[in-house]
């Protein structure tokens, strides 16, 4: 069953230097119960789109366009207060950077129980209670819900921020960039924990990372993003096994291991186009080893490869 | 026979743990032991990747070498110097031939000055020195090799200007202009995407090469380490426990903790048969502890001998160092 479809996605920033189509014409589902992983480069659209499904685009920035059908229910039709119902209750974000997203002169529990609160109809003691039971969830001591934020480890941050968003527990659990700043030790059991509580709660989960090791070992769906768009979309399986995009390609080599050596791996050229001026055509020919006369002038469809495996490049048509 | 660029001697940093006025006065003064008697060499030319968890004391390792942090006791010599001694004249000297590229090129260029200026600041500092300085002929050649061209579009921008894998680059122009001995790079592209990640650490093995200089790469990612480096030490509670060649290190570990930290990397595929080492605890904010192998309550092969007896770094192998009673 489908819980979360966005369709024809658009989020522009309007600057005085012009407009930043910073998620341009975006479309996936995600099913009930599922992770759908977001993957790409630092600046192509990832977190604005995260933020637009929960309607935390501040100006300049607007939603110009599009879809976000909440079981349903159109998410962008909504005024503030049902905003307010949607929010934390049936979707809940852990912000990029578990060091800076929590207040550091407030415990860490207090912070949780002031949400609770908010969200919840419920009083103090019951909300502490609840706080105590999230800490088991994610696997923290709940002696720490008196210590400060920094008092804890990374690790220990960003499993409380895990806690605090499954507060009111939601459906859908939307997780920017959740193990980035982390260490791999930490990293690999956040990850663990992630899983363990996709399973436990029957979570949705939408995962974003530029790291696609992140993306495969969470998610059973995938989407590779681009300059604001979304240049293929598939299963992890297929996405590992048979990318067609040629920027999948490349991301997909530019992954260190242990066991590969070191002949295989490189880097895509170039950087990620500035937001305000994107290539015409298809936005990644500039970077692309493959480009033709065509990809300059057009901008590639998006193609059916197979059942469920989307990709947007005129090598395919 | 190799010689050596750095050689550090017993070298220890503890930090104070700060306390209360009342236990201050009652109770024993507490530390944590960032660098705790540490002995290694860096071989002249050579990348050294230094690999552990955060916490775990690689930074202030790094730092402590180049005495950017003063170290609580033990010896640091380059080139046969001993710098830990040295005052603050000859200090500067040294620092000619010494750098260090941070972390986070966000935070370690300065918003207010440009590309120009931040690289031409290493030679005007040290001009002195530098016999027949024509700076801004300096700055160009620098761009270049660290592939940030045409130079012109860059020489006059500012860092909030640039990409994230651009400003890495003018850092490591910056550290390279000076054509140092040796370099300290502490994480320098764990900031970065994934996707330009390669590009930054070839570059910076191939400015290695050109200046022939030898380097400490701190990482916690162990691909990565294994990448660039020649040898690895791996690094936990302030000790070394693993120091040996990169290939050994990554597929043939011997110590546990190097096990465990290769068994964390998280693998493409998505099924995976391996199962996984997961260890418990953190480094974060342990206390020194005074007897016993430092690895001893978070070990799963841990033995009685461990809680009593600390392991010292002994030969295992060829060309490998472990500090495990148990490794072989």
């Amino acid at each position: 069953m489908v819980l979360l479809e966005v369709n024809d996605l658009k989020t522009y920033f309007f600057s005085q230097k012009g407009v930043a189509k910073a998620v341009d014409g975006v479309d996936f589902t995600l099913d009930k119960g599922k992770a759908f992983g977001l993957v790409g480069e630092s600046g192509c659209g990832k977190t604005t789109l995260a933020l637009s499904i929960l309607r935390l685009i501040l100006p300049p920035g607007r939603i110009v366009e599009g879809e976000i059908l909440l079981e349903g229910k159109d998410l962008l039709k909504l005024n503030e207060s049902q905003l307010r119902e949607i929010r934390w209750k049936k979707i809940s974000l852990v912000f990029q950077s578990a060091m800076s997203s929590l207040n550091p002169v407030i415990r860490i529990g207090e912070q949780i129980s002031e949400a609770l609160i908010a969200h919840e109809n419920i009083r103090k003691e019951s909300a502490e209670n609840k706080v105590e039971e999230l800490f088991r969830l994610v696997g923290l001591d709940s002696k720490r819900m008196h210590s400060y934020p920094h008092e804890l480890s990374g690790g220990m941050k960003q499993r409380a921020l895990i806690g605090m968003a499954l507060a009111c527990e939601p459906d859908l659990l939307i997780a920017d960039e959740p193990v980035t700043a982390l260490d791999v030790v930490i990293q690999a059991r956040i990850i663990k924990l992630l899983k363990e509580l996709q399973k436990e709660l029957r979570l949705s989960m939408l995962i974003i990372s530029h790291n696609l090791p992140v993306i495969t070992q969470t998610c059973e769906k995938a989407g590779v993003m681009y300059a604001g768009k979304m240049v293929e979309c598939a299963d992890i399986e297929k996405l590992l096994s048979n990318a067609k995009h040629p920027y999948t390609i490349e991301l997909l080599k530019a992954i260190p291991d242990l066991k590969g050596g070191k002949e295989h791996l490189h880097s895509i050229p170039g950087d990620v186009p500035n937001p305000l001026k994107f290539p015409t055509g298809c936005r990644f020919h500039p970077r692309c080893s493959h480009a033709m006369k065509i990809c300059r002038k057009q901008e590639p469809e998006s193609i059916s490869i197979s059942k469920g495996h989307l990709a947007s490049c005129h090598l395919l048509g | 026979m190799k010689k050596d660029i750095i050689e550090t001697k017993q070298l220890k940093k503890y930090f104070p743990l700060r306390k209360g006025f009342l236990s201050s006065i009652l109770a024993r003064e507490e530390y944590i032991a960032a660098v705790d008697d540490v002995s290694f060499k860096i071989i002249k030319g050579e990348i050294l990747g230094l690999v552990g968890e955060s916490g775990c004391g690689k930074t202030t390792l790094g730092r402590t070498i180049l005495r950017l942090i003063e170290p609580t006791s033990g010896s640091v010599y380059f080139e046969g110097k001993d710098i830990v001694i040295a005052d603050s004249e000859e200090l500067r000297s040294l620092r000619l031939y010494m750098q260090i590229i941070f972390q986070d090129p966000y935070d370690s260029l300065n918003p207010k000055t440009t590309i120009f200026d931040m690289i031409a600041e290493p030679l005007l500092i040290h001009r002195k020195k530098v016999r027949n300085l024509k700076v801004e002929e300096e700055v160009i050649r620098a761009l270049r090799s660290v592939d940030l061209t045409p130079p012109e579009d860059f020489i006059y921008k500012y860092p909030h200007e640039l990409s994230g894998g651009q400003r890495q680059r003018v850092a490591v122009a910056r550290a390279f202009i000076l054509k140092p001995k040796f370099i300290v790079a502490d994480e320098p592209v764990s900031m970065l995407d994934v996707s330009i990640r390669v590009s930054i650490l070839d570059l910076i093995s191939k400015l290695k090469k050109a200046s022939q200089a030898s380097l400490l790469f701190i990482t916690h990612d162990l691909t990565i380490a294994n990448y660039i480096s020649d040898r690895i030490a791996v690094m936990h509670l302030g000790k070394i426990v693993e120091i040996g060649k990169a290939d050994k290190v990554t597929n043939d570990p011997k110590h546990p903790y190097t096990k465990a930290l290769l068994s964390a990397i998280l693998p493409l595929e998505a099924k995976q048969k391996k199962r996984k080492i997961l260890i418990k605890g953190e480094v974060f904010g342990q206390k020194a502890i005074s007897k016993g192998c430092k690895f001893y309550s978070r070990c799963y092969s841990r033995m009685k001998l461990c809680e009593k007896k600390e392991p010292m770094l002994r030969k295992v192998g060829k060309e490998c160092l472990v500090a495990c009673h148990f490794a072989n």
